[in-house]
């Protein structure tokens, strides 16, 4: 159990470290920096060069990284110049939103995703089958800032039914968590639906007929369990696309959280946030992986046994 | 231990095994007759199994053997109903007097686990893997009002019951835990939990070591001798029917064509193919040590060849054999052949 663990937690640390150094490296990449964004087109050459001095930008990128590393480990991130407050500060300030939303998205993208899935996957080829599989097929291809855009069109401005923009309250996150959920949605429902349409043509199912269960039992008790199990890895491995989509779904939603403060301080050039909050963005999703693993290793004795021996 | 034997299912116990041959009262039998399937081929809808009638004797192992694709599986699983949805299936199976083939999806639940039980081929992928063997013996006891704890003390007699040692503790593992004869034991368990009267074992024994093969069809024996069962047993191999069966239903492309005692059948054959199987094994033959093996291949039942279906493999073919179906027949007393020259054979 123990060299399972260190291996898992060492994986997970080497993880967030990649996205670390990688969003270092882009951001030295990317033409301009934060002197030149913060001083504006008009600052002279000699302001910029000051600045750059005093935020140590002219140092050797190699010990800039190891600085960075190095406060980075211990959560600071340096201080943002736009609000002028520690970067953790201001994005833990916004992470309960981007949390709110991305569990919300989730529970109803597993809630209707599975019952879609089962829906489909017992009667795979039947009429209820192909009407889900089109529409999850058609789910899965829209991108969200488009299935946002439309939802605003139709819900807020043509029904006027909820706000089209906004942050904070349960009618403003209706909408952003729809968005976001919708190709989830699609995902959980088109995998359990092969999962399911699998499992029932295992002779486990039959056994559990010849037993003379209720076709209600066989499928709750034996396959509904088993067809879960390779969804809730294929969702842990979508995790990180979720993070992305409501990167760009709190964008078109002015959602406040973590997503919308990232995309404005790349524009910006706030190096403190951009770093911190890809970090963050980057735990949530190892921290996620590892709760999925766990919850396998809850359903399947024998990934129980392989974790645990 | 004798105490914690399960009770036969509700039934009046029968002192005595019947002897060799003698035909019982039909209360304590399962009477398939006419049992005929037919499933969406190539071309249409074909009789994969067609007109097949026996008797699973009260207290008898009856032998189902035939090469692979010849129906063994689907005559046994339409017994409970547990046939493909496209499968039309027609004829009787008699439960007493109950023809269970009309007898509506709610009656068979009540006759699955209760009056026939099935043992899988593969214990391996026959017990779902993420329960405990304890939960899948103990499962059928859920529905009738026996709390989930008196069903594990049940599950728990039961695994010991078909030899599963330290059964106290081995009922709170999962299939993966088990080796695979133990599986088998843990199958055999729940397909006894029910108390039926009838079991159909499916290949009980071609998924195992061959080590273990034995020790399971003892069991078999032993549980069907102690708890007065009725035993269906499917299989290919002629090996295992020469030790436990008493009856035998040879089939062939989806038709039996012998049916008797299976001492006799097996010592005097009464169709050429009951004869081409035994003498394709040489230890069933006393006296002969060399293999022959069977020519040709299996007919396709979703292509039957006109006329009698062995033909075309068949050493004493003749024309007639080409055109004319032949009937099964009784040849001698408790013994039926579908050949045209059964009698020459005997
Ligand atoms: N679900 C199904 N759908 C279509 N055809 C089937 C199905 N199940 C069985 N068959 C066909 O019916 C025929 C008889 O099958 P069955 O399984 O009863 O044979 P078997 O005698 O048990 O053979 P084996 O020794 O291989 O188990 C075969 O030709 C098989 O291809
Ligand atoms: S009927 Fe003819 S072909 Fe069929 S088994 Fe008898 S002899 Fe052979
Ligand atoms: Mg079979």
């Amino acid at each position: 159990m123990l060299p399972q663990l260190a291996r898992r937690l060492g994986l997970m640390v080497f993880t967030v470290w990649g996205a670390l150094s990688l969003t270092f490296v882009i951001l030295r990449i990317a033409p301009g920096d934060q002197a030149t964004v913060q001083l504006g087109p008009e600052a002279t050459a000699a302001d910029v060069a000051a600045l750059r001095t005093e935020l140590g930008l002219d140092r050797p990128v190699f010990l800039q990284y190891l600085d960075y590393l190095g406060s980075a480990v211990t959560g600071d991130f340096g201080e943002s110049y736009r609000f002028h407050d520690s970067a953790m500060t201001v994005i833990l300030d916004r992470f309960p939103a981007t949390v709110v939303l991305a569990l919300s998205a989730t529970v109803l993208a597993l809630t209707v995703g599975l019952l879609l899935g089962v829906l489909a996957g017992r009667s795979p080829g039947r009429l209820t089958d192909r009407v889900i599989s089109g529409c999850t097929l058609v789910m899965q291809a829209i991108p969200p800032f488009w299935s946002g855009i439309m939802l605003i069109l139709l819900m807020a401005l043509t029904l006027r039914l909820l706000p089209s923009a906004g942050s904070g309250d349960l009618e403003h996150l209706v909408l952003p968590a729809v968005t976001l959920a919708i190709p989830f949605t699609a995902l959980v429902a088109r995998i359990t639906r092969s999962s399911v349409a699998e499992v029932t043509s295992e002779p486990y199912i039959q056994t559990a007929r010849s037993k003379g269960l209720s076709e209600r039992a066989v499928l709750t008790r034996h396959a509904v369990r088993n067809s879960v199990i390779p969804v809730v890895t294929m969702v842990s491995l979508h995790i990180g696309t979720l993070m992305g989509g409501a990167v760009i779904v709190e964008q078109v939603f002015a959602w406040e959280g973590v997503g919308s403060l990232l995309v404005s301080a790349v524009g910006n050039r706030d190096y403190a946030i951009v770093q911190g909050a890809t970090v963050l963005i980057a735990i949530i999703v190892v921290t996620m992986n590892l709760l999925a693993d766990l919850v396998n290793a809850r359903l399947d004795p024998r990934i129980r046994a392989g974790v645990t021996s | 231990m004798s105490d914690k034997r399960p009770a036969p299912a509700g039934t009046a116990v029968i002192s005595d095994q019947a002897p060799e041959g003698s035909r019982r009262a039909s209360a304590g039998s399962l009477r398939v007759r006419e049992l005929t399937i037919a499933l969406p081929g190539p071309r249409g809808m074909a009789e994969v199994v067609d007109g097949v009638s026996f008797d699973m004797a009260e207290g008898r192992t009856t032998g189902l053997i035939g090469e692979s694709g010849s129906g063994k599986s689907l005559t046994a699983m339409a017994l409970v109903g547990l046939v493909p949805d496209t499968a039309v299936v027609s004829g009787q199976v008699l439960l007493g007097e109950e023809n269970l083939l009309t007898a509506g999806r709610a009656r068979i639940r009540q006759v699955r686990g209760a009056e026939i039980s099935v043992v899988f081929q593969d214990p391996s992928t026959a017990l779902n893997p993420t329960m405990t063997i304890g939960d899948q013996v103990g499962e059928i006891l859920w529905g009738r009002g026996v709390s989930r704890a008196q069903a594990r003390e049940r599950a728990v007699e039961l695994l010991e019951h078909v030899g599963i040692p330290d059964a106290a503790h081995r009922v709170g593992a999962y299939p993966h835990e088990f080796s695979g004869g133990m599986r088998q034991r843990a199958m055999i368990a729940l397909a006894l939990a029910g108390e039926p009267r009838f079991i159909l074992a499916d290949e009980p024994t071609t998924a195992l070591d061959v080590t273990v093969q034995a020790r399971i069809l003892d069991l078999l024996g032993r549980l069907r001798d102690e708890d007065n069962l009725s035993m269906l047993l499917v299989s290919h191999d002629l090996r295992v029917m020469s030790h436990v069966a008493d009856d035998l239903v040879v089939m062939y492309a989806g038709r039996v064509c012998e049916r008797g005692a299976a001492r006799t059948v097996l010592r005097t054959p009464l169709h050429p193919y009951t004869g081409a199987l035994v003498r394709s094994v040489p230890s069933v033959r006393v006296g002969s040590a060399i293999a022959d093996p069977l020519p040709g291949s299996p007919a396709n039942p979703f292509d039957r060849p006109p006329g009698c279906p062995f033909n075309p493999r068949c050493p004493r073919a003749e024309d007639r054999c080409r055109t004319e179906v032949p009937a099964l027949r009784e040849i001698a007393p408790g013994r039926l052949s579908a050949c045209h020259f059964a009698e020459e054979l005997s």
